[in-house]
């Protein structure tokens, strides 16, 4: 059975191969961070992280809760600094160049505080006014897109509507990097559509997004690479084909007789049941045996055959999972 | 000024204006209206004169300070002025900054401001401006309050300049003590203490002539001697201490985690107490703080009054013009003095009775009140214990600073005081009693004015401190529970007033409890 430290060991050298066969030069590289180590006291928040996001791509940044993600966030904001490692932003030391940075960028927290004597449209204003200002045309359209109440005081929102105002301040940013944390976890279905849809028109644009997220089916729809962290390191990465070429398809088939499936290598989760017949068979398969396995299936005798691509919950209750190497 | 650091000046501005406004008009009204009353009633030579011999010697200068050029009409103002001075200019330095430096980090705003284009010390330095704003505009009004009412320019340039100079100072602590701790609360509890502690030496170095006045911002302000024989120079201690102090935030600021303090937070456990599950152990824990620092506040105020009684005592039984001074002619210099110290100690405990009123408003702001009231515990259950611990307080902070102020004044006049001062203490219990109701009622009724209640308090110690010595009309006073009350232990308790205290303070308990079962929760 695959465990997962080969799944890591299997995707780090696609990804050095990768490098060899010409990725894009170190220079476009957005977020660089290669053993960032983080201790607060005793307690390590990371531990020897590596991160590296491209210039142009919406980068899936994924873990469980305390996995260490916000804080990887405020080390390339210069808000939280270092205890180890390399960390670069555009190129240069978050930390010692923060303000000048951020000229590039704009931030979206998981939660939202606003100044709660402030109407909504207020806050925007002064939230804006920090990333050098918005303008005008943008800000309603990105009101309505939102359907926001700007004439509301801060302190009557809900966290979701606290989100839109901080999303609004930050998407109408005309920045080269958006780094969001979690930034739909309060917004409803509708919202969650608008917020992809200004994420895939920004990203259109060129603008780089770091997105860390926990709804699947966001990062799914917007991610063109995704690393997935636990405990302060990176556990994999790479592009959701690739992470998906490294887990097990599901099939599920019905064979006039029994086929013969034991001490194959790379099958798992066997299950054959009998009835009137037929074989019902369940199986969980290597990308490596899947030919051999369909082979033995049909020469069985096939009625019905339904494959499924391993789905990404699978991908990341697997990469999430303490020790990870259950198949 | 940089892009960086004007936006944030902006920002802070835009967002903190009604504050500061607020500031600024009560400090700068307070003094033009002492101003104009002591111009009224001191407007002879004469009459000047008269106060003059009236507050001679050191028996004031525990409360004042020890103030040059008495015998002119700055010195009055100055010797009127000086103990809400002492505390209102400081404490408006503090409350500033506090607000725009720790509080914006601990709600996170901070974060979302320095995500942006601000440079990581220039939010505190816009802060730190934005104060010195505030201090130069308060500086302007008293100038223009004294100059108005005669007052010689080079003396009224120097006084309000020691002021300002003075909120400087206090200024630049604050910004400190926002980078030792993670909470405003604590900032504005450093800040207290700092001002107390100010305010104690001065007095006992004045007292004393001893060289422990220069070790208070007070002292420096009071060293200009802006009155009598005007110094310049000391002028430049405050401001030296201020630039040093916002050196070393900003040095901190630049260096440190945002979102982090230099004094962690203590040692935790991950299982609560069979005593913290109960509504009384958490309950307890949100009251601890202010119960523990209104306390130990309490007791050292007590200490150092009480064991300075003897002076004053003395002082007053030679030159019973001076009673009047402190508002209690006619009175031996015992009573007069324990009047004083017991009007102090009230003042104390009302002011627990109202912070730990908003000890609850803060459990409701902060989202905690909605899932306590999520249970099975009523509305009313859990007001009750709230408010039980409340009134344990005020009792523990009157016993606590009743106790230690019957011992030292007892220790200071050698004679045994201490029925007369448990007496007055329990005497100016309805007054406290009903700031705490008002406190309940705003809770229960319009929560968004609970911080209003401490306009209500400090009116009500204003006038209570300055109602005899300007003179003030007694409808005015009859507006200031402690002084409606009486004037104990002068004079026994005005029986019906009190008894309408009561009632008051009944009634806004009852109507704050039906308020706070019908209205809707949280309620901003």
């Amino acid at each position: 059975m695959n465990t997962m430290e080969d799944e890591m060991s299997q995707t780090t050298m696609t990804a050095a191969r990768g490098a060899a066969a010409g990725d894009p030069p170190s220079g476009e590289l957005v977020v660089r961070a290669s053993g960032l180590v983080k201790r607060y006291g005793r307690f390590t928040a990371l531990d020897g992280l590596d991160l590296e996001v491209r210039a142009g791509e919406v980068h899936g940044f994924l873990g469980p809760n305390g996995a260490g993600k916000s804080t990887t966030i405020r080390i390339l904001l210069g808000l939280v600094r270092k205890s180890g490692g390399d960390v670069s932003l555009f190129g240069h030391d978050p930390w010692h160049h923060a303000a000048p940075l951020h000229r590039r960028l704009a931030y979206v927290p998981g939660d939202v505080a606003l100044w709660p004597g402030l109407s909504g449209g207020q806050c925007i204003d002064v939230l804006a006014q920090v990333h050098g200002g918005i303008r005008a045309d943008r800000r309603q359209e990105l009101i309505d897109r939102f359907d926001l109440d700007p004439s509301k005081r801060a302190r009557d929102y809900s966290k979701g509507n606290r989100q839109k105002v901080s999303l609004i301040a930050a998407l109408g940013a005309e920045v080269e990097l958006l780094v969001l944390d979690e930034p739909t976890s309060g917004l409803d279905p509708l919202m969650e559509q608008a917020f992809q849809e200004t994420i895939r028109e920004r990203a259109a644009e060129g603008v780089t997004v770091l997105l860390s997220s926990h709804i699947l089916g966001e990062v799914e729809a917007l991610a063109s690479r995704v690393s997935i962290i636990r405990q302060g390191k990176r556990v994999t990465t790479g592009t959701l084909a690739e992470l998906r070429r490294h887990t097990r398809t599901s099939i599920h088939a019905s064979t006039r007789t029994a086929p013969q499936l034991d001490g194959l290598s790379g099958v798992g989760n066997l299950d054959l049941e009998e009835s009137d017949g037929t074989t019902q068979v369940r199986l969980s398969v290597d990308p490596t045996a899947l030919e051999e396995v369909v082979g033995r299936l049909h020469a069985a005798g096939l009625d019905t055959l339904t494959v499924t691509p391993p789905s990404l919950d699978e991908l990341f209750l697997h990469a999430y999972a303490d020790g990870g190497d259950q198949a | 000024m940089n892009g960086s650091l004007l936006t944030m000046v902006r920002v802070h501005l835009r967002t903190g204006w009604l504050t500061l406004t607020i500031w600024v008009i009560a400090l700068g009204g307070t003094m033009a209206f002492t101003v104009s009353a002591i111009q009224g009633l001191y407007n002879t030579p004469a009459k000047v004169d008269s106060y003059a011999a009236a507050v001679k010697g050191n028996a004031l200068m525990m409360i004042n300070g020890k103030i040059a050029g008495i015998d002119s009409l700055g010195g009055i103002i100055a010797n009127e002025f000086g103990f809400i001075a002492s505390f209102a200019i400081p404490f408006m330095a503090v409350g500033l900054i506090a607000k725009m430096t720790r509080k914006d980090e601990e709600t996170g705003r901070l974060e979302l401001v320095l995500a942006g284009r601000i440079a990581r010390a220039d939010p505190l330095l816009a802060g730190v401006l934005v104060t010195v704003v505030a201090e130069v505009l308060v500086t302007a009004a008293l100038f223009a309050s004294l100059a108005g009412a005669g007052v010689p320019t080079g003396d009224a340039t120097l006084y309000a300049l020691s002021l300002g100079a003075l909120g400087l100072v206090f200024a630049g602590a604050a910004a400190v003590a926002a980078q030792l701790v993670e909470h405003a609360r604590g900032v504005y509890a450093i800040g207290l203490g700092a001002i107390l502690a100010a305010y104690l030496l001065r007095g006992l170095g004045d007292v004393q002539f001893s060289p422990l006045t220069w070790l208070s911002p007070l002292g420096w302000q009071e060293q200009t001697r802006a009155f009598g024989d005007q110094r310049w120079w000391p002028l430049l201690v405050p401001v030296a201490a201020f630039v040093l102090l916002v050196a070393v935030a900003l040095g901190v600021v630049t260096r440190r985690d945002v979102g982090s303090a230099l004094l962690g937070v203590g040692a935790t456990t991950p299982h609560a107490s069979a005593f913290l599950r109960t509504p009384l152990g958490i309950a307890l824990r949100s009251h601890r703080g202010s119960l523990i620092g209104w306390s130990a506040a309490t007791v050292v105020v007590s200490a150092t009054f009480g064991s300075v009684a003897k002076p004053l005592v003395d002082a007053i039984n030679g030159n019973p013009s001076l009673a009047s001074a402190i508002g209690s002619s006619g009175a031996t210099g015992l009573d007069s003095v324990l009047a004083m110290n017991a009007l102090i100690l009230a003042l104390l405990a009302a002011g627990y009775a109202v912070q730990a009123v908003g000890v609850l408003r803060a459990e409701e702001t902060a989202g905690r009140l909605e899932s306590r009231l999520s249970g099975e515990r009523s509305r009313w259950a859990w007001l009750s214990v709230q408010l039980a611990l409340v009134v344990v307080g005020i009792v523990a902070v009157s016993v606590l600073g009743g106790a230690v102020l019957a011992l030292s004044t007892s220790w200071s006049v050698g004679q045994n005081v201490a029925g007369q001062v448990v007496g007055a203490v329990v005497d100016f219990l309805p007054a406290v009693a009903f700031f705490g109701g008002l406190a309940v009622l705003a809770f229960g009724v319009v929560p968004r004015w609970v911080p209003v209640v401490w306009l209500a308090y400090a009116a009500g110690a204003v006038i209570a401190y300055l109602g005899d010595s300007l003179n003030l009309a007694g409808v005015v006073r009859a507006l200031s529970p402690f002084h409606f009350i009486g004037n104990p232990p002068i004079e026994p308790v005005h029986a019906s007033h009190a008894a309408l205290l009561v009632l008051l303070t009944v009634g806004c308990l009852v109507w704050g409890y039906v308020g706070f079962r019908r209205r809707g929760i949280p309620q901003n």
